[in-house]
């Protein structure tokens, strides 16, 4: 596999497996805001998504040992461990609290006019907006939502081999638009 | 298998993302292994979203900060500190009599007393120090070693690098293409044959990981006669193989881990003519 990985990233990696505490400090203040983000975007309330950082975070320091730098970067596999948990508090949350998980979408960012703070327009779904509305409508509901693509496909009623082709396509599009 | 095609179903982004499904997981990881230009075109991807998502990025509450890293395990605990009680303190009032010489030696003891538990506590506290530089030395050491070893992986792989340059740039070297034989169309390798020296340099292109305890052997083919030129084995660029003075031709073919004495025939992978 092609080794794109800095030396000061490979650096950073053997520390934390060592549990140097200096290192995880590093990774937490470099990694920490992206990480954050997607959280954020995905629970949308902004004391669920800090608490939920705190775990994924100790979830990293359990789970380091284990990255291997074969299957992928640093990043890729930071975001996803963060992806996971904030989709587990969503589903976790929505179960017991459907009622208070409308109110907070409402109230919560009304006076956000800066479009940072809005969990609609932070990270990747500033680019997801732009997507037209079918193929938005799958990269929230999978990405946003973790539904499985069986799911969409009975909850949407469409095919699943149409759900899976209409997602790549999605995907190619909002990859397109992020280089915009 | 059309590689470009796969890569640009949209499967790639659909990995990164965290959207495959686990079948398309495990054949994206198995074809990665076997393609470079799949593997690469992860690589990419991964890149340009570690820059979109950093760029777009908010920042959470800095209380946060502070609650993460106090939760982290505390696996080097300080040594504790030994209660320095437990030190005996003897009176020296001997057989001396007067209660005037008695307390002077009271305080006298108890000024010992007081003299031995502060070295205690001034030891105790070196030996703290001490196991702490000491642990910090075998830190530093252990991260000097990976910085070198990494250092001389760079190194070499960046010899090897302006190796393949020299290689494939010389004017005395000609470049034989040779193509995928029946059932291995998508393979290629590039061969890189020095006509002053003899000296033969193999590129692989697209060349299949071999199953284990099976390696490639390149042949070179003379006068109708296949003649060994060597074992492909890892390289960053080319690879250096035999000299060989003739040949009209070289193939490729899969033979068990160090090679065979002749070509297995059926298991050719590429070919091409001088």
């Amino acid at each position: 596999m092609v080794d794109t990985t800095s030396r000061s990233e490979h650096e950073l990696i053997s520390l934390l497996k060592q549990r140097d505490r200096t290192a995880f400090t590093r990774l937490y203040d470099d990694y920490s805001p992206a990480l954050f983000t997607v959280i954020l975007a995905i629970v949308k309330d902004r004391e669920t998504a800090n608490d939920t950082l705190q775990e994924v975070f100790v979830k990293i320091w359990k789970q380091i040992i284990q990255y291997d730098n074969q299957k992928g970067r640093l990043f890729t596999w930071l975001i996803n461990i963060a992806r996971n948990a904030a989709i587990d508090v969503l589903r976790s949350r929505a179960y017991k609290d459907t009622r208070k998980n409308q109110d907070l979408s409402d109230n919560v960012y009304e006076g956000a006019n800066n479009t940072s703070m809005n969990p609609d327009r932070i990270g990747l779904k500033k680019f997801v907006e732009r997507l037209k509305a079918e193929h938005r409508e799958l990269i929230e509901l999978s990405y946003f939502q973790g539904m499985t693509q069986e799911e969409i496909s009975t909850s949407l009623n469409v095919p699943l081999g149409t759900v899976k082709t209409r997602l790549r396509a999605a995907l190619l599009h909002l990859r397109e638009s992020m280089k915009g | 298998m059309d590689i470009q095609a796969y890569i640009r179903s949209g499967i790639i982004e659909s990995y990164i993302l965290g959207l495959a499904g686990s079948d398309e997981v495990a054949e994206l990881e198995m074809l990665r292994r076997q393609y470079p230009d799949i593997d690469l075109a992860i690589t990419t991807f991964e890149i340009e979203m570690e820059e979109v998502q950093r760029n777009t990025a908010v920042l959470p509450d800095q209380v946060t900060r502070n609650r993460v890293l106090d939760r982290l395990e505390n696996g080097d605990g300080r040594l504790q500190v030994v209660s320095a009680s437990s030190v005996e303190s003897r009176s020296e009032a001997g057989n001396l009599s007067g209660i005037r010489m008695l307390r002077t030696w009271k305080w006298i003891a108890a000024a010992a007393v007081i003299l031995l538990l502060a070295s205690s506590a001034v030891i105790i506290s070196l030996l703290n120090t001490n196991s702490d530089l000491r642990r910090n030395n075998a830190d530093l050491a252990v991260q000097n070693e990976n910085l070198r070893a990494q250092q001389k992986n760079d190194q070499t792989i960046l010899t090897r690098l302006y190796t393949t340059l020299d290689v494939v740039s010389d004017s005395n070297t000609i470049a034989i293409r040779l193509n995928g034989v029946k059932g291995n169309e998508n393979s290629y390798a590039t061969v890189y044959w020095n006509q002053s020296t003899r000296d033969v340099y193999l590129m692989p292109g697209a060349v299949p990981k071999p199953a284990a305890g099976k390696q490639y052997q390149l042949w070179a083919i003379v006068d109708g006669k296949p003649v060994d030129a060597g074992m492909l084995g890892e390289c960053a660029g080319v690879c250096r193989m035999k000299n060989i003075p003739r040949a009209q031709a070289f193939a490729i073919t899969l033979e068990p881990e160090g090679g065979s004495a002749s070509p297995t025939l059926e298991a050719m992978l590429v070919m091409g003519g001088v």
